[in-house]
């Protein structure tokens, strides 16, 4: 399964790639909304890991474009933010799931395959 | 029990000015010029005054007030304050008539404080003989209130030297009862107490996450050690933080309320949450890897800390990508106390400091700058019964 | 909470200046810190020995009298003077010498720092009133304190990556 991973942070990008490698194929790094939606449409992988705080465009925004685009298009929402009116806009940008950093192992896989599972 | 927030910086203003006519009986008597650095009236448990003294010894008095203003004022010299004045006063003498002399200047020094308050009120406020104290931390206040749970208005000035070796504290905390009537009647500008302390315990809570977040990142055992929120003049933020140097993120948060937000790592802590975060050795200067460990641990530390009144509102608040920072904390704050001092006179400053268990070596600081005007509105806006919804479980929306 | 330090010497060899105020001396130290993108701006009159120092954290006060005038660079600048010359000064042969104005906080969605623009407006505040900038360390992305020799006029700026300068 490819894994498309978005986060500003070079740091929590390293511990995503850490947490998923060897379980599934990351085919590219987004730093921001954009450049988020740029890698969807050319690697058009099967999950996107998708934080919210970026800059140029949120992970909002972001999910919103992409599953616009590509509503079979699976994001789980990778963030910080734990408020309940933005957990209700990710869901209504297209979002499957949702993990609150900070996060361990064990949570990040059993979302994904909640996710992945439909 | 409403609070009229004008009236309130009307009270600061009082204390600065008793804070400064407090110096000034002290030069008279010892010739030490000395300058307010701060005043700021906060609201806080009496358990977290403890904070103000710990880790040095100080020496001064308590004083009981009557009359119109009922509650009590401690005046406090740290080591050098307090051998300058005894060796000035009472040079060669022995030890009691020492403490004597500083029991006396306590004594001019709490009604130069207190004589502008009297003055305001148009009144009397009577002042009881002093008590004499020494120690440090919860010595200093063994006596007082400090074990009640209900939250106190604290009005605290730091007052230095020029020279900067020597400095004093003076705190006046009134019965709130006391202090609400004195604060006369109240208009549509003002505020119910229970929700300036229900926002304050929000407050609480939302940096006991951050702190957990800490904990859960780096494997360092933290706690909230203290934490309030100050009404504070503009000018006065930058030093209310401290020139102390400081390694940390600022953020700025849009919504209801915006406004900024800086978590603030002494030197020895940054470097332990970056050993715990990136366990790769580098050398001298904060590596890109490093920062970037520091930054997300602040951007998860303020949604930690802002999530809260989010949930609590049903509203949203944005926050923007934290921003590194290394400097001293004035130099820090006086950008964004610049921009917010094109709209407002005062701030209201929430400051929670989060510490290690038991060694207090870990210090960090999280100092929240809320628009003055958007946190009246959220705090007349702020539903009481809510307030212990600040955290919203993902599983339970999706 | 202005403090002319001039004849109280004995008393004390330092006065330091928070944020929004400012000293006048002819003894003795002034001094400020935690400039950040505050400006600590010095003005002085070398053959008389008379200093003076203002710490600015806005750029103008665009006529809100009610704000502190020491708040702003522009009115800062106008206050300092005329206690120069309420203190012995002569306007003609004042000198003027800048430092802070650092962007320690980078907020990326500003065209133009705090910083730059009170360095900006002190420069302007000064040629109109004619007094020479004989020196500046200003800008950069360090905070900085400021000592000022009140008797002489001479500058030390130290700053938080450890450069020190003398002006």
């Amino acid at each position: 399964m490819d894994v498309l991973i978005a986060d500003d942070s070079e740091f929590m990008r390293s511990l995503l790639r850490e947490i998923l490698e060897g379980e599934y194929s990351i085919v590219d790094e987004a730093e921001n909304g954009v450049e988020a939606i740029e890698l969807y449409d050319e690697y058009d992988p099967d999950l996107v890991m998708m934080d919210i705080v970026m800059p140029i465009r949120d992970g909002i925004e972001a999910t919103d474009e992409i599953t616009d685009t590509d509503p079979g298009a699976k994001v789980i929402m990778c963030t910080s933010v734990g408020q309940e009116q933005k957990m209700k806009s990710a869901i209504q940008a297209g979002a499957e799931g949702y993990i609150t950093k900070p996060f361990q192992k064990p949570s990040v896989l059993d979302e994904i395959e909640n996710v992945v599972a439909g | 029990m409403q609070i009229d927030i004008d009236s309130l910086e009307t009270y600061n203003t009082l204390a600065r000015d008793g804070a400064q006519s407090a110096a000034e009986s002290l030069s008279q008597l010892t010739g030490i010029d000395t300058h307010v650095e701060v005043t700021n009236v906060s609201l806080m448990t009496p358990g977290d005054l403890e904070y103000e003294y710990v880790g040095s010894e100080f020496s001064g008095v308590r004083i009981e007030l009557g009359g119109a203003l009922t509650g009590e004022t401690l005046l406090t010299f740290d080591e050098a304050a307090r051998s300058v004045i005894a060796g000035t006063l009472a040079p060669e003498e022995p030890t009691d008539i020492r403490r004597s002399s500083i029991e006396e200047v306590g004594n001019i020094m709490t009604s130069g404080f207190i004589d502008g308050w009297a003055d305001h009120l148009q009144t009397t406020i009577d002042i009881s003989p002093p008590t004499f104290l020494s120690g440090s931390g919860a010595d200093v206040l063994a006596a007082s209130a400090a074990a009640e749970d209900e939250q106190v208005f604290v009005f605290r000035s730091r007052v230095e030297s020029a020279a900067e070796s020597i400095d004093f504290h003076i705190l006046f905390v009134p019965e709130r009862d006391s202090l609400i009537e004195a604060l006369g009647p109240t208009g549509e500008e003002s505020v119910s107490f229970e929700k300036l302390e229900v926002f304050n315990e929000m407050t609480k809570h939302g940096a006991e996450q951050a702190a957990e977040n800490i904990t859960t990142m780096t494997g360092l055992e933290t706690d909230v050690e203290v934490n309030r929120m100050s009404f504070v003049p503009i000018d006065d933020v930058p030093a209310t933080v401290g020139d102390r140097r400081y390694i940390g993120t600022v953020m700025e948060y849009t919504g209801k309320p915006s406004g900024y937000l800086a978590i603030l790592f002494d030197q020895p802590s940054a470097e332990a949450v970056v050993d715990a975060l990136v366990p790769m050795e580098t050398e001298g200067e904060w590596s890109e890897m490093e920062q970037s460990a520091v930054k997300e641990l602040g951007n998860i530390m303020t949604s930690g800390f802002i999530d809260g009144w989010a949930n609590v509102l049903e509203s949203s608040i944005d926050h923007s990508p934290p921003e590194f920072v290394s400097d001293m904390g004035s130099s820090i704050m006086s950008p964004i106390v610049g921009r917010m001092a094109r709209t407002q006179e005062h701030a209201f400053l929430l400051d929670s400091m989060i510490h290690t268990d038991g060694d207090g070596a870990f210090h960090c600081e999280i100092l929240a700058l809320p628009d003055e005007s958007e946190l009246r509105e959220v705090l007349r806006e702020l539903l009481v019964e809510r307030a212990d919804r600040t955290q919203v479980d993902p599983s339970e929306v999706f | 909470m202005a403090r002319l330090v001039e004849g109280r010497a004995g008393l004390t060899d330092r006065v330091k200046i928070s944020i929004a105020d400012h000293a006048v001396g002819s003894e003795g130290l002034l001094t400020t810190s935690g400039l950040g993108s505050c400006l600590g701006v010095v003005i002085y009159h070398p053959e008389r020995g008379i200093s003076g120092l203002v710490h600015p954290m806005l750029p103008r006060r665009n006529e809100a009298e009610s704000r502190p005038a020491e708040r702003f660079v522009d009115s800062g600048i106008e206050l300092l003077v005329e206690e120069l010359l309420a203190a012995g000064a002569d306007e003609s042969a004042l000198r003027a010498k800048i430092t802070g104005g650092a962007a320690v906080v980078d907020f990326g969605n500003d065209d133009e720092s705090i910083g730059d623009r009170n360095v900006a407006v002190a420069r302007t505040v000064l040629a109109d009133r004619g007094i020479e900038v004989v020196a500046e360390e200003v800008g950069g992305d360090c905070g900085r304190t400021v000592h000022v020799d009140a008797e002489t006029g001479t500058v030390t700026v130290k700053r938080t990556d450890g450069v020190e300068t003398e002006l």
